[in-house]
């Protein structure tokens, strides 16, 4: 298993060395130490990057071997060539307590033991998640027959993840122990990108500081990474992409909106929620920033396209089903018929939110933290909440319409889905509380 | 995760009461480095909570530890059917039933003791049975039925009872769809 550790590690290599192209193209960082700075929003974008690819290439017949993963992260890595040669600029000092990251850091080293001796247990995980991953390596690519299988679950759920999954395969072999270890590695990920851009725009460093120890000591986030499901990554893509937007929002860089676009097209390619995302991430970002909405709305529109439509192309031409219709979201008979839902989903969301068994007390504080900073709200204030509430929506919608037996649903569910938004909020809640005066952490940033 | 507890039990709220009188005291001893300003102590207070939990957060993790630790390597390869209360090797004896290349249909009947086993059924199957297709009964060349007839969805053949009844369990029927 050691050695399958390594082929992992390599794989997430080549998808960092994918992200760092893309997001080197997009003139996001600049030098060897601008890269370290931000390995985390590389990373992530790299690993949207390239499952979009992976599941457009599966869409077209591809197969996938070892080699044209490699070939896709090098092509992709590729965009990295200029902004090795950039000026890095200033570089801020962290300004975060010692005792806080090795807090941060002691908490992850107990997770990584614990997935290490983690089996594949969850049901979702087992069932589909890494059957679909499990079928791509050993099928060879998107085999009809079996995709569309009668009993595979939620066959239309798009296939970044299980792309991602069976790109590991053919480092690692089988193995699925060491789907939480990946689990594990995106939220590192995910830290190190709200650390990197709460450092970026100057944030404060109390309050980045509580959202990151509230994030990983919350026995749900524990408990989601020992699942090996698709529901933290999705939140990851959605709250990086979140960051990017405030990025564009504050900075003025089309590079940031661009990554917002490409790490948005990785969650609507992840997860049916991911749409939800998507669309609720760029319509508060086109609310927050009106005057300029044809942007955001255009990136939303194009990060759709490139994560969604592929796959919608192939369930169309294989006569898939899908579980999410336009009658679903505009049959009057239908809502009317179930606007008993609303209140009794909407009710148990927010306590799954607000519950401290699951995240001690990140969301209060979150929305508190929003209301003592109202008085300097800022474009960023607007974006977190709006993004939050229109996500929400999505999902309570999604609850209000669904096909599936409806207690059944929000039961196994719930808990899992509001991590998108929950990670949304956290991540940009440092950003919300910037004192009034605070300017760029980089000199050379407008 | 796997093996955490449903419930805190003693042990559990002592870890917690641990935490949070440490943490009080640690607060008391740091009163007056506390924060003025209103967010920023909002944070601070933050962090204590965190701090409170944390010693519970980690056993929490540890109990985890203890299941997993002890599970062998063919538990840990099936512990996502047995969460589900099926038993993993249920559908083993259908491997060599039906060739690699044919098509298959389950049925689940209401022998099936738990809800849980009845919806992840077809699941195990589609697993223990890959690279082979399920259909729609009506379309398909085999018949996987478990606590039902596989007559009772489709014609069929012979019946080959693949796996005998087992406690609770009831049996596991195999049978051919003649077209």
């Amino acid at each position: 298993m050691i050695a399958d550790l390594g082929g992992l590690l390599l794989a997430n290599a080549c998808f960092l060395a994918a992200g760092a192209g893309v997001a080197g193209l997009a003139g996001w960082w600049g030098g060897p130490r601008g890269l370290v700075r931000s390995l985390g929003v590389c990373y992530l974008a790299g690993l949207a990057a390239f499952g979009m690819v992976a599941q457009l290439l599966y869409v077209l017949g591809a197969s996938l071997s070892r080699w044209e993963v490699l070939a896709v992260c090098l092509v992709l890595a590729t965009g990295s060539v200029r902004a090795i040669r950039s000026d890095p600029g200033y570089r801020p000092p962290l300004g975060l307590w010692r005792w806080v990251l090795v807090a941060v850091a002691a908490m992850l080293a107990l997770l990584a033991v614990d997935l290490w001796f983690q089996p594949l247990w969850a049901y979702d995980s087992w069932t589909f998640w890494t059957p679909k991953a499990h079928a791509l390596y050993a099928l060879n690519g998107l085999d009809p027959g079996w995709f569309g299988a009668h009993d595979l679950l939620n066959r239309d759920y798009p296939v970044l993840l299980p792309a991602v999954e069976s790109a590991t395969f053919r480092f690692t072999g089988f193995e699925t122990r060491l789907l939480d270890i990946q689990s594990l590695i995106i939220l590192i990920a995910l830290l190190a990108a709200v650390v990197e851009v709460a450092v970026r725009l100057n944030a404060r460093r109390t309050v980045l500081a509580a959202v990151l120890l509230s994030i990983v000591f919350a026995p749900s986030v524990a408990d989601q990474l020992a699942a090996a499901e698709a529901d933290l990554p999705v939140a990851a893509f959605f709250a990086c992409a979140g960051l990017c937007a405030a990025v564009w929002l504050e900075q003025r860089r089309r590079g940031a909106l661009v990554l917002a676009g490409v790490l948005a097209g990785g969650a609507a390619a992840t997860k049916i929620e991911g749409t939800v995302f998507v669309i609720a991430l760029f319509l508060a970002l086109a609310l927050a920033e009106w005057r300029r909405a044809a942007f955001p709305l255009a990136a939303g529109a194009a990060a759709l396209v490139a994560g969604v439509v592929p796959w919608k192309i192939w369930l169309a031409i294989h006569h898939v089903p899908e579980q999410v219709t336009v009658h679903r979201l505009v049959s009057p008979s239908l809502l009317a018929g179930h606007v008993g839902r609303v209140p009794h989903a909407a009710a148990y969301m927010a306590w799954k939110i607000l519950d401290p068994r699951a995240w001690i007390v990140l969301v209060p504080v979150c929305l508190l933290v929003a209301i003592l900073a109202r008085r300097h709200a800022g474009r960023t204030f607007w974006l977190a909440l709006g993004g939050t509430a229109l996500a929400l929506a999505g999902l309570l919608i999604a609850y209000w319409t669904t096909p599936l037996p409806f207690h059944y649903h929000l039961a196994t569910s719930a808990r899992r889905i509001v991590t998108g938004p929950i990670f949304f909020l956290a991540a940009l809640t440092p950003l919300v509380a910037r004192k009034p005066t605070s300017t760029s952490g980089y000199p050379g940033d407008p | 995760m796997l093996g955490v507890p449903s419930h805190p039990g003693a042990v559990g709220y002592a870890v917690l009461l641990l935490g949070v009188l440490v943490t009080a005291l640690a607060v008391l001893a740091l009163r007056r480095r506390w924060p003025q300003e209103s967010i920023e102590r909002l944070a601070a207070l933050t962090i204590a909570i965190v701090v409170a939990f944390a010693p519970y957060v980690a056993w929490r993790v540890v109990e985890d530890l203890r299941v997993t630790t002890a599970m062998g390597s063919y538990d840990r390869s099936v512990a996502g059917p047995v969460q589900a209360y099926l038993q993993p090797y249920l559908l083993d004896p259908v491997r060599s039933i039906i060739p690699p290349g044919a098509t298959y249909a389950t049925v689940v009947g209401p022998g099936v003791p738990y809800d849980t086993a009845k919806r992840a059924f077809p699941s195990l199957a589609l697993e223990t049975l890959f690279p082979r297709i399920s259909t729609a009964p009506g379309e398909a060349q085999w018949i996987v039925a478990w606590g039902a007839a596989p007559g009772s969805v489709a014609p069929v053949g012979r019946v080959i009872v693949a796996r005998r009844a087992s406690g609770s369990y009831p049996a596991l029927l195999v049978a051919r769809v003649r077209r």
